[in-house]
């Protein structure tokens, strides 16, 4: 029988589905990647887009890579992609891909050499720093950039400069949990990691449409519930999604009231007798503030404004609902899992909400346990590893130190080998106020990398004059984006695998991206760049890094004696991801599972069973926090809540899948959903143009009904992976904050719904 | 010619309505059933962008939970 070049794909192609199955043989994962012969090598990375941080190998033929697979040995993914990821090779060879320098004269771009356009960025730097001061410039990097890049961008503003505006787009995404987990817990970051997924019984998903914005985690999850008929899904959310197809409980609350509806599940707990009131006593205090500490019995008090009789209606839950998926989370015999993103993080009241579902868990005991743990979903591939662990944001230090904190910023410097006192005490700006303050005209300089807020911000109208306006350095791999468009210089930057570095996962996971390819033309790294700056600006001796390898080996040097240890960079290069803290020898210990208990963390020791040891008393916090909305609620005028968020074929602003043929084309523009009920009532029927109105701005959309996700009566849905002005929804968004993590409220404003004539 | 492999995820009870409507569909061979459950179907179409539209068809069938591609090939198609 002839086996044909046909056969033979085929049978690859079967067999790269049965090991994305997890049905493929046992190998030695330490080995490095898969031996494949379809591609002349293969190389093993991460992929580009979102926070799950599936494994990728690149295959590279001729120079280019040409096609991309799930790294089986990653415990990510184990082979598997989402369509995102395997059309990945498609984002590199694009026709807006930038491959020279670019100075705007005259109000339009020109091609310039590197070291032109190098001498103007530190020209315009200095002398913004001689004639107004150090905080009179800012850096806003990004989730995406590797942890290398991040870490020595801010260690030059910090120790060089002598500002912390250091910030980045995870404030816009993550802050919230951030705050969420340092106020309960002491240190950021979850407990638990993805195996969780295979061992909970209960899913308590809130916030958080998995299914599109963390498919392959949604599979686990999917393949969890197919495996047990005993496990049971509840789905929170306003807007019905694609998550919701496997709920066994979906509970569409009104925007913004979660919180009470998670205060009535901690007062059915409570009533109901199914605390873990040994572990409440040997692991938590209770706190209503920052210091205020309240008794177990005052936080019982506090609770009787949330019984599920009296908080049903607020929240548009019936109150045997409540109780009803209370009691599931709470089950003794069941292991609960919960998992939130930006429906919880986007939010004035964001940290609180962070709070509250950590509360559930600490009640219940269920946590720092196989399947039990609060854990929070991050929306970019390295959000963690390369800013909330390197300090890229202007209040935090790498290492989980604090801005605020002398002792921590005098660790620094004596790594640094610069004396102490060099570093500002003041955190810098936060993002919004980074960006108001170049609409005020107090920032001169600004250097953009690896992201786009001239799309990404909340009430854009206002922001974009501000970007015009100020000396802006945009570091990047496309453009025109809507912010390298407003830019004064704009540096090409190598992409992805066209340079090496690290990446952090949502679960704590560090893996290694190798270089496959060369960047084209004369895009470079932006760690080269970033060296580069440092050097032409004076602080040589703040930069002596020739490889990615060499900042590593220094940044390793700012996790000793934190809690987050790291792999070694020779670990990292041969193996696929390490959730940290590998300590004590980050070139020997095994990864953690779980932080906080014995027997998994390296830091707990023998006997101690689970310590919070990152809180001085070594107590999580179950915090009393009440029902505030949102900052604009729907009023007469504005009668409808806007909510916005993510599709499974775009990713943030679409500068990478908006040059993908075959997602454009399954959804070349962003649309609004409008519920059933209330489309019949305003005379729109699918298809139709619909205005879309707040107190900021007016937006059009074609209208779709019942379409993949379906809002609840009163509440309209956009994604905000379109860049054209019409369709542009952040101009209509409110940029309220939380007034903890400073995160702006994306998630709930008010509006008008129309026709369009 | 393209040729992809995915990963069928479903809701149990509507596996066999799903593997007649999957029969109908041409160049979608069901190759395997994992033992979790989830079906491996290699599909072949004509270029990158109907094995593309072709999957979204297959994602919005009833009862389909998920769709993951696990390996996609243009290799004839001289890209
Ligand atoms: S789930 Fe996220 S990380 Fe995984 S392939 Fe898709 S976009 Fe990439």
């Amino acid at each position: 029988m002839e086996f044909t070049r046909r056969d033979f794909l085929k049978a690859i192609a079967v067999s790269a589905a049965m090991m994305a199955a997890g049905c493929g043989n046992k190998r030695d994962t330490t080995k490095g990647p898969v031996d494949q012969k379809d591609a002349e090598k293969w190389v093993k990375g991460v992929c580009r887009y979102c926070g799950t941080g599936c494994g990728v190998l690149a295959g590279v033929t001729g120079g280019k890579i040409v096609a991309v697979k799930g790294d089986p040995d990653c415990a990510v993914n184990k082979g598997r992609l989402c369509v995102k990821g395997i059309l990945l090779p498609k984002i590199i060879d694009t026709p807006d891909r930038l491959k020279k320098p670019l100075i705007k004269k005259d109000g339009k771009f020109v091609e310039a050499s590197w070291d032109e356009a190098m001498n103007l960025v530190v020209e315009k730097f200095k002398e913004a720093i001689a004639n107004y001061g150090p905080d009179s410039v800012g850096f806003y990097g990004s989730g995406q950039t590797f942890a290398e890049e991040t870490y020595t961008m801010q260690k030059i503003f910090r120790a060089g400069i002598g500002t912390n505006n250091v910030e980045g787009n995870p404030r816009t995404c993550m802050a919230s949990a951030v705050a969420g987990f340092v106020t309960t817990f002491g240190a950021d970051e979850p407990m638990g990691t993805y195996a969780d997924i295979e061992a909970a019984d209960t899913f308590f998903l809130i916030g958080s449409n998995s299914a599109e914005a963390h498919p392959v985690l949604f599979s686990r999850i999917v393949d969890r519930k197919n495996s047990d008929p005993n496990v049971k899904i509840i789905v929170a959310d306003p807007r019905k999604t694609r998550t919701a197809d496997i709920a066994d409980y979906y509970l569409p609350f009104i925007p913004s009231r979660d919180l009470a509806l998670m205060n009535a599940m901690a007062y059915v707990i409570i009533e109901e007798g199914l605390t873990d009131e040994k572990f409440i006593a040997d692991h938590t205090e209770f706190m209503k503030g920052a210091s205020d500490k309240l008794t177990y019995e005052e936080y019982k008090a506090f609770l009787q404004d949330y019984t599920p009789e009296k908080v049903a209606g607020a929240c548009g839950i019936p109150a045997e609902t409540i109780r009803e998926v209370a009691r599931l989370f709470a089950d003794p015999k069941r292991n609960t899992m919960s998992m939130w993103c930006m429906g919880f993080n986007q939010r004035t009241r964001g940290v609180w909400a962070n709070n509250l579902v950590h509360n559930l868990h600490l009640l219940t005991g269920k946590i720092c346990r196989p399947g039990n743990t609060p854990f929070s979903l991050t929306g970019q591939p390295s959000a963690c590893g390369s800013v909330r662990e390197t300090g890229g944001l202007s209040h935090i230090l790498p290492a989980h130190r604090f801005v605020a904190n002398e002792k921590h910023r005098n660790e620094l410097e004596e790594i640094w080998g610069v004396p102490k006192g060099t570093m500002p005490s003041k955190p810098g700006y936060h993002t919004l106020e980074m960006f108001k303050a170049a609409v005020t005209g107090d920032l001169k300089c600004l250097w953009v990398m690896t992201t786009n807020p001239g799309q990404s911000l909340p009430n854009l109208n206002y922001y974009r004059p501000g970007m015009e306006q100020v000396f802006m350095v945009v570091s990047e791999t496309y453009h025109p984006t809507r912010t390298s468009e407003l830019a004064d210089v704009v540096l090409p930057a190598a992409l992805w695998m066209e340079k090496e570095g690290v990446y952090g996962n949502g679960e704590r996971r560090t893996n290694h991206i190798a270089k496959a390819v060369e960047p084209p033309g004369e895009a470079r790294s932006d760690l080269e760049t970033i060296i580069d700056f440092g050097k032409r600006m004076g602080y040589e001796h703040l930069v002596p890094f020739k490889t990615p390898e060499e900042v590593w080996a220094e940044y390793q040097k700012c996790q000793e004696g934190t809690d987050m240890q790291m792999a070694s960079y020779r670990r990292l290069r041969e193996g696929h991801g390490f959730t940290w803290p590998v300590a004590p020898d980050p070139d020997s210990s095994p990864e953690t599972y779980i932080r906080y208990a014995e027997g998994y963390d390296p830091y707990v020791k023998e006997g101690e069973g689970i310590k919070f040891y990152a809180r001085k008393n070594n107590r999580a916090v179950i915090y009393a926090r009440p029902q505030i909305d949102a900052q604009e609620m729907p009023d007469a005028e504005y009668p409808f809540f806007l909510t916005t968020g993510r599709m499974l074929e775009h990713w943030h602003t679409a500068t990478m899948t908006g040059n993908v043929p075959e997602l454009k084309n399954a959804a070349p523009e962003m649309y609004v959903e409008i519920n059933e009920e209330d489309a019949k009532r305003l005379g729109i029927a699918d298809g139709d143009l619909v205005n879309i109105t707040s107190r900021r701005a007016t937006c059009k959309f074609k209208a779709r009904i019942n379409g993949r996700g379906k809002p609840m009566p009163g509440l309209v849905y956009v994604s905000f992976h379109d860049k054209e002005d019409d369709r542009l929804i952040n101009k209509v968004l409110l940029d309220a904050f939380d007034p903890g993590s400073k995160q702006p409220e994306y998630k709930v404003c008010a509006v008008q719904v129309s026709k369009a004539s | 010619m393209a040729l992809g492999s995915m990963l069928l995820q479903m809701k149990p009870e509507a596996e066999k309505n799903l593997r007649s409507r999957l029969a109908e569909l041409p160049g979608v061979s069901v190759e395997e059933r994992t033992p979790g459950g989830e079906l491996v179907l290699v599909a072949e179409t004509e270029d990158l962008a109907a094995l593309h539209k072709l999957s979204r068809e297959i994602e919005q069938l009833p009862g389909v939970l998920g769709l993951y591609p696990s390996y996609v090939t243009t290799e004839d198609e001289g890209e």
